[in-house]
């Protein structure tokens, strides 16, 4: 990490030419205003193609532990950056077999020229698929959000921060009764993660009713502006969430023992859309480009 | 055999007869010299006088809890003088550490530690800052800050410093608001306390925050781990 890295990272992160189409970045999916993640039920890649996933957010993600919807194997970013890149099917960002022409035209620019001879000192042909790899990921680990409403009435003091109900909503979501804490656990509500004092568990990945699969539990942190919501994006709002976890309760055998088991009252349901609203981080999504 | 001539030479080493076999033997075997004692660097000697003075904590420790204990009042009295005494033994020790290595957090902290024992708070006060500048963040200090900021009546000083530790210990976080409760119980049992409304506004604080702790523990290390197991 360096902040040329990151600088030069951010970047490529909206440069267009890195796509087959020249018109698609990794922000074409991962919307700054949205938390970086989009507003589709799944993504589209550069040139058309249904992607199987939601686009998700990119918000401290330094302290993942694994990448992507569904594969816990996926342990770095510069690793999960391959696959949009690279990607055939279907195509993301198309740049399969035009890895060296993307890296001579962005050599050929003096000012990227520049950036990532500043990001890569010593090296004399700097602008490589690697080191672009490596900016981006800069660049994205770079992305920390902390400063919610929540954030400020749990850390900072400021006990007026959450409304009366956005209280009541975050008594609900961390109790047993609700569930929700069991799953989207952690400084990030997105379970296990890791620091400098090493893991606190595998990837957390759990059934929650929407796939057969265990999928990630993904970050709660600016989860009002997420939306459409779960891995394929079928649920349109917080309300449909949290109505599909109600669901969920009333059956005879739940697929996770931490989802819920009680269905939501309206009153409950209200309150912990408040709460979830409190981890909108303003300052996070309103970062200018 | 190549054991036995090892244990052979170990036995010769250890014996008092190494000087003579060096010299080849014979009648005219001459003492040993005794051992030279290394000269002991300044930060050894603080690590020695910062171990003595923890030593001295721990035993100021049980006396002042004995003390409080102890309802036989020449008994509480007597080991109050205990505690009194070793705290000020322990504190020259720290003063000595620090004199020696001025860049020893750990030293520091106990010299506030102490200092605070013995009343004198703007030195432990400056001894903590010390520790701090050192060693950032270090949660032992701040948590012994606060406890010394509740003793001066600087509430907001101290509910900064339990929201300091709160990111980092919970457990430090919920020991100095365990002390924060304490001070407002004996505040309402002291007659010349501070006014009703000031100690049921920081009660309430001290309620919304020990709500907010519990509900939370899920987002701690421990909570996580435990969440997942």
């Amino acid at each position: 990490m360096s902040k040329a890295k990151a600088a030069l990272g951010e970047r490529l992160f909206f440069e267009p030419r890195l796509s087959v189409t020249g018109r698609y970045s990794c922000s074409s999916c991962h919307d700054p205003a949205r938390a970086f993640a989009q507003a589709r039920p799944v993504a589209i890649g550069a040139t058309g193609e249904a992607l199987p996933h939601n686009a998700m957010a990119l918000v401290n993600v330094a302290y993942n532990i694994s990448f992507g919807w569904s594969r816990p194997r996926v342990r770095t970013l510069e690793a999960q950056m391959l696959e949009p890149m690279l990607n055939e099917h279907p195509v993301e960002l198309g740049l399969k077999g035009r890895e060296a022409a993307a890296c001579a035209l962005l050599a050929a620019d003096p000012a990227y020229a520049a950036d990532f001879a500043a990001a890569f000192p010593g090296d004399p042909a700097p602008v490589t698929l690697e080191h672009l790899v490596k900016a981006i990921a800069s660049f994205e680990r770079t992305l920390i959000s902390g400063g919610s409403p929540f954030d400020r009435y749990v850390f900072n003091g400021e006990h007026d921060a959450l409304s009366g109900q956005a209280k009541r909503g975050m008594a609900l979501f961390f109790s047993t009764r609700a569930g929700c804490s069991g799953c989207h656990s952690g400084f990030n509500f997105s379970g296990n993660w890791r620091d400098a004092q090493g893991e606190t568990g595998p990837a957390s990945f759990a059934r929650n009713g929407t796939s057969a699969r265990p999928m990630r539990v993904p970050t709660l942190r600016n989860v009002a502006l997420t939306a459409p919501y779960m891995h394929d994006g079928r649920l349109a709002s917080l309300a449909a969430v949290l109505d599909h976890y109600s669901s969920v309760a009333a059956q005879a055998a739940r697929t996770d023992r931490r989802l819920p088991r009680v269905a939501f009252s309206g009153a409950e349901r209200s309150a912990l859309i408040a709460f979830l609203e409190s981890l909108t981080d303003e300052s996070f999504v309103s970062r200018t480009r | 055999m190549r054991i036995a001539v090892r244990v052979l030479a170990a036995l010769l080493l250890t014996s008092g007869t190494a000087a003579a076999w060096a010299n080849g033997g014979g009648g005219m075997s001459m003492p040993a010299p005794p051992p030279v004692p290394r000269e002991q660097t300044p930060q050894q000697k603080a690590r020695e006088a910062y171990n003595d003075g923890v030593h001295g904590v721990k035993k100021a420790d049980k006396a002042q809890a004995a003390a409080a204990q102890a309802s036989d009042a020449g008994k509480k009295d007597r080991a109050a003088h205990e505690a009194q005494d070793r705290y000020a033994e322990a504190l020259a020790k720290f003063r000595e550490a620090t004199g020696l290595d001025p860049q020893l957090p750990e030293a520091w902290n106990y010299l506030g530690y102490t200092s605070r024992k013995l009343g004198h708070y703007d030195e432990a006060l400056a001894a903590y800052d010390k520790a701090l500048t050192l060693k950032p963040g270090y949660a032992d200090a701040l948590e012994y800050r606060g406890e010394a900021y509740l003793a001066l009546n600087r509430i907001p000083d101290a509910q900064q410093a339990y929201l300091d530790l709160y990111a980092g210990n919970r457990a430090l976080a919920g020991k100095l608001l365990t002390a924060m409760k304490n001070w407002v119980a004996d505040q309402r049992a002291d007659a010349s306390g501070g006014t009703a409304t000031h100690l049921d506004e920081l009660d309430k604080w001290i309620q919304e925050r020990a709500q907010i702790a519990g509900q939370t523990a899920a987002l701690t290390r421990a909570g996580t781990a435990a969440s997942w197991r």
